[in-house]
């Protein structure tokens, strides 16, 4: 089994023994209903105490082959009001990033904790998109209404 | 204070003294200076003598520290010790090993010799033959027995050991488990320390007989023998996991183990810290296991561990037991064969135990901590037989044991079901968080288990949870019934894959279900209620293929938005529903515009609630045909809009409260947006072969351009007039702007198809000063980009109106850096002219032309990195209609001239700018966005290009870079360019000559 794959299944097992509360991760159903560990539908809850609480937000994850050399790419589907998230919904994290701070014994819990930390502690040195970002830096109530818009179209059930 | 109150030691007395004082409470700033004293003398050259002399002294701490300044002087110095103070110092060490155990010093002392002793062997340049042989021959000596000497001792070591006291061979197995350790630790693959790791296959020749001995143990102290052998045994195991797999020989000293260790099992004493090491190693390397093995281990669940796990199920519950735990582990690591051998011991044994633990009665998250360790075995199950079933060819036989596997997970679905059930009052009531937390996440654990069930189930299991819905309706009992839609709204996305589920799923949602919950004289529980929300949400395409569900569950949703608990989740699924469903209901039309107008009255209304009803509304009436039909509805739903706007306007103009006419009015203008995308013909509306669209497209443009069409726009823009109050409110604003976007996708005239005029004259309102300016200029893309579609209708005059608006915007905040925000979706408007309307730019004054690109250039020069990579995406586009390549990007032989009029006069500074950003400038990130002028600058000017990049490279402007840059690397750079032509390979040269300039490479 290649690298990727055997590392992908370790994940799953690490995943299934132990992940934070509120979080879902698993591989998804590829055409003929099998399972493809390499595209993973992930749930990120908004952290307590943050305008983010409530919220459950939809990512899926996509593992290159060369994973864990290289990272997953995150996207939130549909994409994300938020200054790191780029229109397509890719995730600007540094942790995410090849030539950053990526390494490849970063596990997806590990991951799927610094996105939930990343939706409130926005990091204003890598604007991603302009609409959150702008409205970030210029009218915070606003930005914090349209946040509590989206945590209110995406209640946790 | 003076924290120095402790003068230097002059005596090894006095340092002793220090360390009794460093580990009393005190001041924080007097221990720490205590502990600057002592590191100190730790790495002093009289370290070594310092350790040892401690280690003779009579408090316990003291002597710690003595180890613990050994293992600092081994970890700076060890390596450089020669052969013969190596060896004295392991004399020490031993020593004092054999001495204190013999003296029954404290565990705490013992273990840091022990690891000092690991240190040593590391450290050590004189290679430390076989330690552990060396220290039980010193045991047995009574005393540190030199290298030399233990060479010459000709007994084996298991005949040494049996005449080791307990607390030696404690310490031994202290000693071997921490040696495993950090050995372990150490990278195999560095051939510098491949030695070490041979050594151990010496070694466990030596400590296998030890363990043996230990695990076998029978006499006085054989608890904490057996105790200490099995941790030690499974530090050797780890070890050997990664290590070993290509030692089968040396691996089986270990292997051999397992059945005396697997004895430890049925020992009373040891049965705890044995089911953890047995739980570990079958979680963590099932390999390490032989059939035998694992036979006797199936044996002892039969006989021991089954009996005392139902005993306990039966008298306590779910509550955690490691029996439970260790069935699951031991179900994991043998799946294979309780899949495919169902009657076979394996599986005999253990799936009744697992079934067991889900009937046993507890909450999980409260007093039933089993039932969620069993999910991973479920997952584990039903995760290999998907895998063998989905890589099984079509032509291949089903498999034996696929009765056997169905009949399992199908009572598991029907156990888990149960687990499910929300608690009743009384229970929750006496919850905390964790306890609710705990509840609610076996919840979402049971329900993605069962999504993976349903893969394989299918048809059966839907069938079995509508049957368990059914029931449990007309039980009245509404947590089961809750459990049910719960189960069935996890498998949703799947069932409604297969139509054929539309049949199983029929009695469902032809019950009562839904007049049932939406009769609010019932009493339900409120989370049942949500949960068949839920449902209507996740079963939205079945009820748009089977309508006659569809006015009942959208009264149900109708009557739980006037309950506070569902207001939010019904106005959504109403949006839903009616969005989706809307063919099917407009005959419910005027009922539910009655039900809207009275929720209006009610205290559930809120902005959130009225923008999503107001919407679910709008779309039925947008499928009302012919478009005369839905005058009336909409003018219906733009009275409300018009009365909260009159009111926020009477109540400023009489001095009322403000706050609540702001929030009236900004409600007004995002309900009439909510209004307007719901109008919006949806994208998958199907084609009708048999009808003509043109005539209808042409009939449709008749109305709205007719007396009663016009009268509807009228309305609609009229709702601007609450601008005239909220005109500095950015919400309201932004707003106004998704009711104007409302209309450009459509591509046949409606309602909200509004003149572009009307973006025009909102953009020229506007002033750099607006509040949320960026969302007008955003529009005017859109429009922009709308109207440059092929097929659109050409625009001119109003992008010209837009362009000179966007121009002064840029003239008049002078400095992109002034406002970023505005400097950005400004720039965004001057990339949308290309290429359609790139005339409206170069037909421009040269003034206005000059003050625009010069408006750019300072945007890529500045720190803001929005209106950055809007500015480099701008060149982009122009530099690749001045190119050769502008073909591709569709403009006329006129434009591409002046475009390269352009090019060629700003391409200087241009050129410096991107240099000076490629140079060390920029960030790291934006390399990408640099790349792109740079390449479309080498295409469209090649000859040009390079003498603009040369003087920038070697001009003033050029940042101060790190001395390995030079005029070679520059010219190298330079070249690099020049032969790629523009390539895509650009990039990658950027990115080197950027991280060279950073001196972030060590050459270039």
């Amino acid at each position: 089994m290649s690298l990727c794959m055997s590392r992908l299944q370790e994940e799953r097992k690490a995943w299934r023994k132990d992940h934070p509360f509120g979080f879902v991760a698993k591989p998804m159903k590829n055409s003929q209903g099998a399972l493809d560990l390499k595209r993973w539908e992930c749930m990120i809850p908004g952290r307590d105490k943050t305008i983010w609480e409530g919220a459950l937000l939809k990512l899926e994850v996509q593992f290159p082959d060369e994973y864990p050399t290289k990272p997953p790419k995150c996207k939130f589907t549909p994409p994300l009001f938020h200054p790191n998230v780029y229109p397509s919904g890719t995730v600007c994290l540094s942790i995410l990033n090849e030539e950053e701070a990526w390494k490849p014994a970063i596990t997806i819990k590990q991951i799927l904790l610094g996105i939930q930390m990343l939706l409130d502690e926005v990091n204003p040195e890598s604007p991603a998109q302009a609409e959150a970002y702008n409205l970030f830096k210029k009218d915070r109530v606003a930005y914090e209404k349209q946040v509590r818009k989206i945590v209110k179209d995406n209640q946790a059930p | 204070m003076d924290t120095n109150v402790f003068p230097p030691p002059q005596s090894v007395d006095e340092v002793a003294q220090l360390v009794k004082r460093l580990y009393q409470p005190g001041n924080p700033q007097v221990i720490s200076s205590i502990q600057d004293q002592l590191q100190t003398l730790q790495r002093s050259s009289d370290g070594w003598q310092l350790a040892d002399a401690l280690l003779g002294y009579e408090d316990v701490n003291v002597r710690f520290f003595g180890a613990l300044t050994f293992t600092v002087k081994l970890n700076n110095d060890g390596a450089s010790l020669d052969e013969q103070n190596a060896q004295a110092v392991l004399q020490r060490l031993i020593h004092w090993l054999v001495r204190l155990v013999n003296q029954s010093e404290s565990p705490m002392v013992i273990r840091k010799l022990c690891s000092t002793l690991v240190t040593y062997f590391t450290r050590s340049p004189v290679r430390w033959q076989r330690p552990l042989f060396h220290l039980i021959c010193s045991f047995s000596h009574g005393d540190a027995l030199p290298a030399e000497a233990v060479e010459n001792v000709s007994l084996h070591s298991s005949e040494l050991i049996s005449t080791l006291s307990t607390a030696q061979l404690v310490s031994l197995y202290t000693f071997s488990g921490t040696f495993a350790d950090e050995i372990g630790k150490i990278e195999y693959s560095y051939p510098s320390q491949a030695g070490l790791h041979v050594q151990m296959e010496r070694e466990v020749l030596d400590v296998s007989p030890m363990l043996r001995f230990g695990l076998q143990s029978n006499g006085d102290n054989s608890t904490k023998l057996r105790g200490e052998a099995l941790r030690c045994f499974l530090t050797w195991a780890n070890y050997a996991q990664p290590i070993w797999p290509t030692k089968p020989d040396t691996l089986q000293y270990l292997q051999d183990l397992l059945e005396p260790a697997i004895q430890c099992l049925l020992l009373d004493d040891a049965d705890v810290d044995a089911l953890d090491v047995f739980i570990d190693l079958l979680e963590s390397y099932t390999s390490f296991f032989q059939r035998h093995h694992l036979d006797a281990i199936a044996s002892i669940i039969r006989t021991h561990f089954g009996p005392q796990l139902e005993e306990s199920l039966r008298d306590q519950g779910a509550m955690f037991n490691p029996a439970g735990q260790l069935v699951v582990s031991y179900a994991i690591a043998v799946i294979e064969d309780i899949v495919e051998k169902p009657d076979g011991q394996r599986a005999q044994v253990t799936l009744p135990l697992l079934a067991a633990i889900l009937k046993a009665p507890g909450y999980p998250g409260d007093d039933d901590e089993l039932s969620t360790i069993t999910i991973e075995f479920w997952n584990t199950y039903i995760e290999y037989v998907n895998d063998e079933l989905f890589s099984q060819d079509s032509h291949d036989d089903a498999p034996d044991w696929l009765g056997s596997a169905k009949s399992v997970t199908s009572e598991v679905t029907t156990l888990l079901w149960k687990k499910m059930w929300t608690p009743p009052g009384e229970v929750t009531k006496q919850w905390g968080d964790a306890e609710k937390d705990g509840f609610r996440s076996f919840r979402t654990d049971a329900t993605d288990l069962l999504v993976s069930v349903y893969l394989f189930l299918t048809g059966e299991m839907l069938q079995q949870l509508v049957q368990l819905a059914l029931g449990a309706l007309q039980e009245q009992q509404w947590r089961a019934l809750e459990a049910a839609m719960l189960c069935l709204n996890a498998v949703a996305d799947n069932v409604l894959e297969d139509q054929m589920s539309d049949n199983i799923l029929a009695p469902l949602f032809n019950s009562a279900l839904f007049r049932t919950m939406g009769d609010f004289t019932h009493t339900i529980p409120t989370q049942t209620r949500k949960t068949a929300i839920d449902m209507l949400g996740n079963y939205g395409q079945y009820i748009e293929r089977h309508p006659e569900a569809l006015p009942d569950a959208v009264r149900f949703l109708f009557a739980s938005l006037e309950t506070a608990a569902f207001a939010n989740i019904s106005a959504k699924s109403i949006a839903l529903l009616c969005s989706t469903c809307r063919h099917n209901l407009t005959g419910e039309l005027d009922g539910f515009l009655a039900q809207y107008q009275r929720f209006l009255g009610g205290p559930t209304s809120d902005p959130y609630t009225k923008e999503k009803v107001i919407g679910g509304v709008a779309a039925i009436i947008q499928a009302l045909t012919p478009e005369s039909a839905k005058v009336r509805p909409l003018m219906a739903l733009l009275e409300n809009i018009e009365r909260d706007v009159a009111f926020a306007k009477e109540t400023v103009a009489s001095g009322g409260d403000v706050e609540l006419a702001q929030l009236t009015g900004v409600t007004a203008l995002q309900c009439l947006a909510s209004v307007g995308k719901n109008l919006q013909v949806p994208d998958d509306v199907p084609i009708n072969l048999y009808d003509d669209d043109d005539i209808n497209n042409e009939k449709k443009a008749r109305f709205w351009s007719s007396e009663e069409g016009n009268a509807v726009q009228s309305r609609i823009t009229g709702c601007f007039s609450i601008l005239e109050i909220l005109g500095n409110d950015g919400e309201a604003i932004d707003a106004a702007c998704q009711v104007l976007k409302a209309g450009y996708t459509e591509t046949t005239p409606g309602p909200f198809v509004l003149p572009p005029s009307i973006t025009v004259n909102f953009l020229q309102q506007c002033s750099v000063t607006t509040p949320q300016l960026e969302s007008v200029l955003a529009t005017a893309c859109t429009l922009i980009h709308q109207h440059s579609q092929v097929g659109s209708v050409r625009i001119d005059a109003e992008v010209q109106a837009i362009y000179q608006q966007v121009a002064s915007f840029a003239q008049a905040l002078g400095q992109p850096r002034e406002d970023p925000g505005v400097s950005q979706t400004s720039i965004d408007v001057f990339s949308r002219l290309f290429p359609k309307y790139a005339a409206v730019l170069f037909d421009s004054t040269p003034d206005q032309i000059n003050l625009v690109l010069n408006f750019t250039l300072q945007a890529i020069e500045g720190s803001d990195q929005l209106p950055k990579r809007s500015s480099l995406d701008f060149w982009n586009r122009l530099l690749r209609a001045a190119g050769p390549t502008n073909t591709a990007v569709k403009v006329t032989p006129e434009i591409a001239a002046k475009a390269l009029e352009v090019a060629n006069a700003y391409g200087p500074s241009l050129t410096q700018t991107l240099i000076r950003q490629i140079g060390g400038l920029g960030q790291r990130s934006e390399l990408d966005y640099l790349s792109e002028p740079l390449r479309a600058l080498f295409t469209a000017l090649p000859a040009q290009a390079k003498g603009w990049v040369e003087a920038s490279l070697w001009s003033e402007h050029f940042p101060p870079v790190v001395p390995g840059v030079g005029d070679a690397e520059k010219r190298r750079f330079m070249s690099q360019c020049v032969v790629l032509r523009g390539g895509a390979k650009t990039k990658e040269i950027v990115k080197e000559f950027y991280v060279a300039c950073r001196g972030l490479v060590s050459s270039y």
